[in-house]
């Protein structure tokens, strides 16, 4: 296989057309056919993808075929033209879509947050390991350009080891359709927008998160059925205390849609970055702490780094593509899903309990 | 200010340079004694703020001090009741025009219910970690008013000192408040943020773009919040109290709700839960 054909199963979550863009445009990936049953989003999934014409088809190169239409995911997944699906239900139906495909043998790129309990996102991760097939949770932001400019440094050791950790992932208040269904979507901000900052610090720092307190309600429209406000101190494997706030509480009027905020605190200097923010990342590097160091002159202030303005879809899926080819795991895989599901788990428990919750840890040896 | 006159000071030799350049060395002198004194105003955010209040307050003098230390609430509080109005918090951000303007425009609710206020001031250990933990509880008191609940956890980051504080807190009207006051970062560095989000706006500051940002229904409106500076304004404040001119700006009852949630979120910060406040 030198080149891995993809099928797109269901648009209930916007990040699909994204998907669906890194999939016509890279060299390693084919859009085979997609698969919408829900009549609201089949006209536009038919005009922007299917159809020749369709305004996402001009990103595909040359190689790119017709991409097939079905009403039913089961005729995407019986077909044997396809190695590997992208899956962005709504969260309540992430396992039946991913053990539908795991058992069709197809990879599996799976939507956040991977399920709306515990159980069921234990069961996604053993599905595709009994299976044999590999599973990616979908977190592209580990591929924004800031994200991997503060890996790359963590790795070189330029901030030494991470002792403190914060991140945050606002969005304005315009969340709508089935994320405000508690039975579709098994809550709201908690459930939906801890899992990026959470998953960052987890990959930077290389721990887990142990402990979680959390606050949370629905302030911002009181309206709604789900949470939409909260704030989360997540202590790590070491002792490391950080903090993650998800909500949903920008005003229509602002900016940019929200933020994906990381600062990062190192025995030798500190990186933060936020993904919106022109891709550039500030890091304070050389010298340490220490009184000593300010007065040797061995700061060096901040070392300001601005990427390229790439789309971390590209990035993230050209990772699972070549995963799937040369048979390795994705950087990112189900296990790291898993956690963001004990962390949604834990915060929500916290919230209604007052106190700490502990964090379980993965049951299996994980894949 | 020509109220006041600075007529001493017990100064570490580094920063009586500082003062210095600000105030005119005539008038920086290193004071043996209180003699001659009206107004102590006690910088120190270490354990040791108490007992130098206590000596002035009982030298007969009046006292600002910046910030006791944690392990000095309980006493600070002792002494703020017995001192028969001669002692003061310093209550700084409560002068400082980037907390007060997006306060004044919270008050008002043209923006909505408050539902969401996160203050953040990490530096280094330049400042005293006492002064800037109460510093962020005062603004989370400021924009969210009464305190439910708060959980904290405090460490200490590259020393062995508590040098760090994360705090949670939960507003009697159901705001959600995040508070973080650190000064483990390098030397030089100082980063604050200021955010209070409401029902129909938000309001913010960062110590980058160093503007405050009134996000609303008109779409981002940028004001320039740098008129007085914050030290300036309180000293002004405090001496017209004291001289009997004006009741302060600050009420004691303030001083009082901020000394309880400081206690709470040191209690919680050793407890499994969040402590009633």
């Amino acid at each position: 296989m030198n080149r891995l054909r993809m099928g797109a199963i269901s648009f209930d979550h916007g990040h699909q057309y994204g998907w669906c863009g890194a999939h016509l445009q890279l060299p390693m990936v084919e859009l085979v056919a997609v698969a919408e049953w829900i009549p609201e989003q089949v006209d536009r999934v038919k005009s922007v993808l299917v159809s020749p014409e369709g305004a996402m088809r001009a990103l595909a190169d040359e190689r790119q075929g017709p991409v097939r239409f079905h009403e039913d995911y089961h005729e995407l997944l019986a077909r044997d033209d396809i190695d590997a699906v992208s899956i962005s239900s709504a969260n309540r139906y992430h396992l039946e879509h991913t053990e539908a495909a795991a058992n069709a043998g197809k990879h599996v790129i799976l939507e956040k947050p991977l399920a709306t309990n515990l159980d069921d996102a234990t069961e996604i991760v053993q599905v595709c390991e009994t299976a044999g097939v590999h599973l990616s949770t979908a977190y592209p932001t580990r591929f924004s350009p800031p994200a991997m400019e503060a890996k790359r440094r963590i790795d070189r050791g330029e901030i030494g080891e991470i002792v403190s950790m914060h991140a945050t992932n606002h969005l304005r208040q315009s969340t709508a359709g089935w994320f405000l269904d508690p039975e579709l979507s098994g809550g709201g901000t908690i459930r939906d927008h801890i899992v990026h900052g959470t998953d960052l610090m987890r990959w930077f720092s290389g721990k887990e998160v142990v402990e979680i307190y959390a606050e949370g309600d629905t302030l911002a429209r009181p309206e709604i059925e789900v949470d939409d406000v909260a704030m989360l101190l997540e202590t790590f494997e070491g002792g490391i205390v950080g903090s993650c706030d998800p909500s949903w509480n920008r005003p229509m009027t602002a900016a940019v849609w929200g933020d994906v905020m990381v600062r990062l605190l190192g025995t030798e200097g500190a990186i933060e970055f936020d993904i919106t923010g022109n891709y550039i990342s500030r890091t304070l590097a050389g010298g340490g702490q220490s009184a000593e160091a300010w007065e040797a002159g061995a700061i060096q202030g901040y070392i300001t780094h601005m990427s390229y303005q790439e789309d971390s879809n590209l990035w993230y899926v050209k990772d699972f593509a070549e995963a799937i080819l040369d048979d390795r795991k994705p950087l990112v895989d189900g296990i790291d899903g898993w956690y963001g599901v004990a962390c949604i788990e834990a915060a929500y428990e916290s919230v209604k309990e007052h106190r700490v919750v502990e964090v379980p840890r993965y049951p299996g040896n994980g894949a | 200010m020509n109220s006041v006159r600075l007529v001493g000071d017990v100064l570490l030799e580094d920063r009586r340079s500082a003062y210095q350049a600000v105030l005119g060395s005539e008038y920086v002198t290193a004071a043996a004694s209180f003699h001659g004194v009206d107004l102590a105003d006690v910088a120190n955010g270490h354990a040791g703020c108490v007992e130098i209040c206590r000596e002035a307050l009982d030298a007969g003098i009046r006292v600002v001090a910046h910030g006791p230390s944690a392990g000095e609430l309980g006493d600070f509080k002792k002494l703020l009741d017995d001192s028969d109005g001669r002692l003061r918090l310093a209550h700084s951000v409560r002068f400082d025009n980037k907390y007060t303007l997006p306060h004044e425009e919270s008050s008002d609710r043209k923006l909505g219910d408050v539902i969401t206020v996160r203050v953040i001031r990490t530096g280094s250990d330049e400042r005293d970690f006492s002064v800037e933990e109460l510093n962020v509880f005062d603004a989370l008191l400021l924009f969210g008013g009464e305190v439910q609940r708060v959980f904290t956890r405090r460490n200490s980051v590259l020393s062995d000192d508590v040098n760090t504080s994360l705090s949670v807190i939960r507003y009697s009207n159901k705001a959600i408040g995040y508070g973080e006051a650190c000064t483990a970062y390098r030397r030089g560095y100082f980063y604050e943020v200021i955010e209070v989000a409401a029902t129909d706006g938000m309001l913010e500051y960062d110590s980058f773009s160093r503007t405050n940002r009134i996000i609303g229904d008109d779409g981002i409106e940028i004001v320039d919040s740098y008129h007085v500076t914050p030290l300036q304004a309180m000293v002004e404040d405090y001496v017209a109290h004291f001289r009997g001119d004006r009741v302060s700006s600050v009420p004691d009852a303030q001083t009082m709700e901020l000394l309880d949630l400081a206690m709470a979120s040191l209690a919680s910060s050793v407890s499994p839960a969040a402590v009633t406040a």
